[in-house]
């Protein structure tokens, strides 16, 4: 069972700056009808929250240098939560009874389907599947430890790359900081909460722009079921899926706007835009390009300057696709240390990619519902056309991170593949075979999911289990809190180990699971078997700028940091390389540790034992 | 009626465009895999393997290496080596694409196990059945030879730097002093060596194999009327069962164990 305070802190992170954007709507004294108003306070309430943050550590501190970072972030916004109560209490009062466009059938499908996705894909699987969690994770321990700033590689060296403001750690770190969570069952909620998100924003934008509940349901199934590689849209939360999933609630807002002639205000949409730039930066600004190519669009398309609009739109595309012809020509591998590369497809590897997440039902559906969507001529579904296939073009380059864009246009293509099921359903005349057809191709696309999530998971088998973590080395963890929760430590492993004892306990590591090349040839084995003095030497060099003297240095043998060490040069040198999976320690491990210990107990001492690692303790006296 | 016309192309469309979207799905080489214990089985195009993930150790169920005991005395393996170099056999996994789609689907509940099946001049099916960390390794002769067939011995490949050992103290694979200190130091085990032969009778009915890079000890056991031997000149035990008369399929079993240590084996006992 998932703790509550884990469930409180994830809902915090929703209904907090809802609270506090209410109340900065009400103090600017707004008051302009707008389509989802809580969406509104949101983004308004979560720049609220991160502009705090950002005066309590560029100003308050400097002012008061005693202040205690986490103090006044926890403070400050709870205490504008509490206000919120006080100025919003009359609105809350009159709009008790919550009142919901969708109908309680509606949200009931929303949380079920939630639920079984998320049911099957954590069948077996007890820890959150997003390995990425670890690096968010890492920076919002660090925050809570009071070491922040705007820049993410200022507050953790797990960071070397700056693809976004700290706003999203800032947001997780402050309901942390409020309802303490236990960290693996927060992300697990946070995980779900998303999900839920996802099918009701897929639900939400295919019924403003099609105005139809069949097109709406394909839409939600699809939102939910579908779950592609590299974007992890609907299951992982992340900067780049959170960064969609507003996008599209703001997108449908607009066009709810337009179609009832009341646009958001232009000041509101550069509000929105700087919220998803500052979330993720280039999934962000690509958001919120389109989100401005719209408004622009609406507001200006009966000008007689438009057609100069359109040309210039027309041209776009063209230089897109001369793009895409060229791509390969381009070699932009160096970027982000050279991790690009792993993140540079090929075509083969793009369509096998989409192969996995949805079959051959791309192929199936989207033809019929670009068909459909022509034949009824309506302006909104005509625009999702445009869009989704100007990103769908981007995507298909050969550049690196270019798959990552599918995360904004896939709600657009589920879209169209929605008009196409749609179409095929709405032939039926009775309501019990159109029940027929829409339940077969649920359970065809539960299949494909099904199948898509076996894939993915294919690598992660840990006994009966398929996880990325493990019992044993969350039970270390937790030793480590109990016995050295406030001491200065500084953990040794391999990058992977490193990256899950890093977030789950709390503790620093040099770079997490991104951890530098001096550090990656310092913390390896194979120099114990050489000369046990310089390794000892070198780990009690391992530089961290961040804690540059640890009382305490703590070095992890576990099994995977075992498997780690026998990889080839290259591997155990790359970043995208990881050992996915935990592994227990063997026979020979055993020898290795023990030969440590007893062999040298001037240099080692263990301090920990269970049949997945065991953590040596790295005394740091040696002879000159 | 031309209502229900539209209403069956309809219908019959929604289906068949459904069919192929799923149809197209990807999934992975071995479907289904089968954890058991500490380990995992799964299907290769060889056979049935036992092994643990990310460390390439595979402990075989082949038909390479099964053989028929004649009443004369002679073995011959299942698959013989003239048809593997005629290639005049066939590996069957999977019957069709929508048998691994269904057997991928079953498995990740939990629902189906991997089977193989050999057609040379003998037929042979392999399957499992798994509870918990107990694995049967069933082989079907079919149709089980007519005459002269005294037996069959079924086999499990292991490695040379295995322990293989029994639990009347019976070491059957040679190790250095150092590892064999190692193993008492860590378990308790001072098993000695056998020298002389290189296929050696086990006494008792189970046996043990430590590979000291799995973390995964395995017992391999016998049911009378099978006996249990380790064959050092190939690196397998070997597990011979009488036939019986007058049967048209022969059935043989393996059984096997997995715990995470041998102190968790010992205790099996």
């Amino acid at each position: 069972m998932i703790q509550l305070s884990s469930i409180l802190s994830c809902l915090a992170l929703f209904v907090i700056p809802i609270f506090v954007g209410r109340a900065v709507w009400m103090i600017l004294k707004k008051r302009t009808s707008i389509s989802f108003p809580w969406l509104t306070y949101f983004i308004l309430g979560s720049l609220t929250i991160f502009g705090w943050a950002l005066i309590s550590q560029y100003l308050l501190l400097k002012l008061f240098p005693g202040s205690n970072f986490v103090f006044l972030l926890k403070g400050g916004v709870f205490g504008c939560f509490l206000l919120s109560l006080g100025i919003n209490g009359k609105f809350w009062r009159k709009n008790f009874r919550f009142r919901l466009r969708n109908s309680p059938w509606e949200i009931v499908w929303f949380l079920g389907l939630a639920a079984l996705i998320f049911g099957l894909w954590r069948w077996r699987s007890p820890y959150p599947l997003n390995w990425d969690f670890l690096e968010h994770q890492a920076l919002v321990n660090t925050i809570l430890k009071g070491r922040y700033s705007f820049v993410t590689s200022r507050i953790s060296d797990t960071f070397i790359f700056n693809g976004y403001s700290s706003f999203f750690h800032t947001l997780l770190a402050t309901v942390q900081a409020i309802f303490p969570p236990k960290v693996l069952d927060f992300w697990l909620a946070i995980s779900f909460c998303h999900l839920f998100l996802v099918i009701l924003a897929s639900w939400i934008f295919a019924e403003q722009i099609s105005q139809d509940k069949t097109i709406a349901f394909f839409s939600s199934l699809l939102g939910g079921l579908i779950f592609e590689s590299v974007t992890f849209t609907s299951l992982f939360f992340m900067p780049q899926t959170f960064t969609a999933v507003i996008f599209i609630f703001l997108f449908t807002q607009m066009i709810r706007g337009a179609q009832a002639e009341n646009l958001p205000p232009s000041w509101l949409l550069g509000i929105s835009c700087l919220f998803l730039f500052l979330i993720h930066y280039v999934i962000g600004f690509l958001a919120a390009l389109i989100l401005a190519g719209t408004y622009l669009y609406i507001t200006l398309r009966d000008h007689p300057a438009a057609k100069i609009g359109f040309g210039l739109l027309k041209i776009m595309v063209i230089l897109l696709l001369i793009l895409g012809l060229v791509s390969p020509l381009i070699n932009l591998n160096f970027l982000n240390q050279g991790e690009a590369k792993f993140y540079n497809f090929n075509l083969a590897k793009k369509l096998f990619l989409f192969q996995r997440a949805y079959g051959l039902s791309l192929i199936v559906f989207v033809p019929l519902g670009i068909k459909e969507i022509l034949s009824r001529r309506k302006k909104e579904e005509f625009l999702v056309i445009v869009i989704g296939g100007i990103i769908f073009i981007l995507v298909l380059t050969n550049l690196p991170y270019m798959f990552k864009f599918y995360v904004l246009g896939r709600f657009f293509i589920h879209l169209v593949m929605a008009v196409g099921m749609g179409a095929l359903v709405s032939r039926l005349n009775s309501r019990s075979l159109r029940m027929l057809g829409m339940s077969f191709l649920a359970v065809t696309f539960g299949l494909i999911f099904t199948t898509n999530t076996i894939y993915w998971k294919e690598i992660l088998y840990y006994q009966s289990l398929l996880t990325h973590l493990s019992g044993n080395e969350v039970k270390a963890a937790e030793f480590l809190i109990n016995k050295y929760g406030q001491k200065s430590v500084l953990l040794l492993s391999d990058p992977a180990t490193q990256g899950i004892f890093e977030a789950i306990s709390g503790f620093n590591t040099q770079g997490g699971v991104y951890a530098n090349l001096s550090t990656r040839k310092e913390v390896d084995i194979k120099t114990f078997f050489e000369n046990p003095d310089l390794f000892s030497r070198e780990l009690n060099g391992v530089y961290d700028r961040f804690e540059v003297n640890p009382t305490n240095r703590f070095l992890i043998l576990s099994g995977r940091y075992f498997l780690w060490a026998k990889r080839p040069i290259e591997e155990k040198n790359a970043l995208y390389f990881n050992l996915w999976t935990p592994a227990d320690l063997t026979f020979e491990d055993y020898k290795v540790g023990y030969q440590m210990v007893t062999s040298r107990p001037d240099l080692f001492e263990l301090i920990y034992l269970n049949p997945t690692l065991m953590i040596l303790k790295v005394k740091s006296s040696f002879t000159l | 009626m031309k209502q229900l016309g539209k209403n069956l192309r309809s219908i019959l469309g929604i289906f068949v465009l459904g069919t192929i979207s799923l149809w197209g799905v990807s999934l992975p080489e071995n479907v289904p895999v089968k954890p058991v214990g500490e380990m995992l089985v799964a299907g290769f195009k060889n056979g049935l393997s036992l092994y643990q993930n990310q460390r390439p150790y595979y402990y075989n169920f082949f038909p390479f290496d099964d053989y028929l005991i004649h009443g004369d005395g002679k073995r011959t393996a299942f698959i013989t080596q003239e048809e593997i170099k005629g290639n005049s056999y066939q590996a069957v996994l999977h019957q069709s694409h929508w048998q691994k789609i269904q057997k991928a689907v079953l498995s990740y509940f939990g629902l189906a196990t991997p089977t193989a099946i050999f057609k040379g001049e003998n037929k042979i099916t392999y399957s499992v059945s798994v509870e918990g960390n107990k694995m049967t390794v069933n082989s079907v002769l079919a149709p089980q030879p007519k005459t002269g067939l005294q037996g069959v011995g079924r086999t499990i490949s292991f490695y040379s730097s295995d322990f293989v050992f029994d639990f009347q103290g019976n070491l059957y694979t040679e190790k250095s002093e150092e590892d064999q200190a190692y193993l008492k130091q860590f378990y308790g085990i001072e098993p000695e060596l056998m020298e002389g032969k290189f296929r050696y009778r086990v006494p008792g009915r189970s046996l043990i194999i430590l590979n000291p890079n799995i973390a995964a000890v395995m017992i391999v056991r016998s049911v009378d009327p099978q006996e249990l031997w380790v064959n050092q000149y190939t690196n397998h035990v070997e597990i011979e069962t009488p036939a019986k008369s007058g049967k048209n399929e022969f059935l043989s079993k393996i059984q096997v164990e997995i715990y995470d240590s041998p102190k968790e084996a010992l205790r099996s006992l």
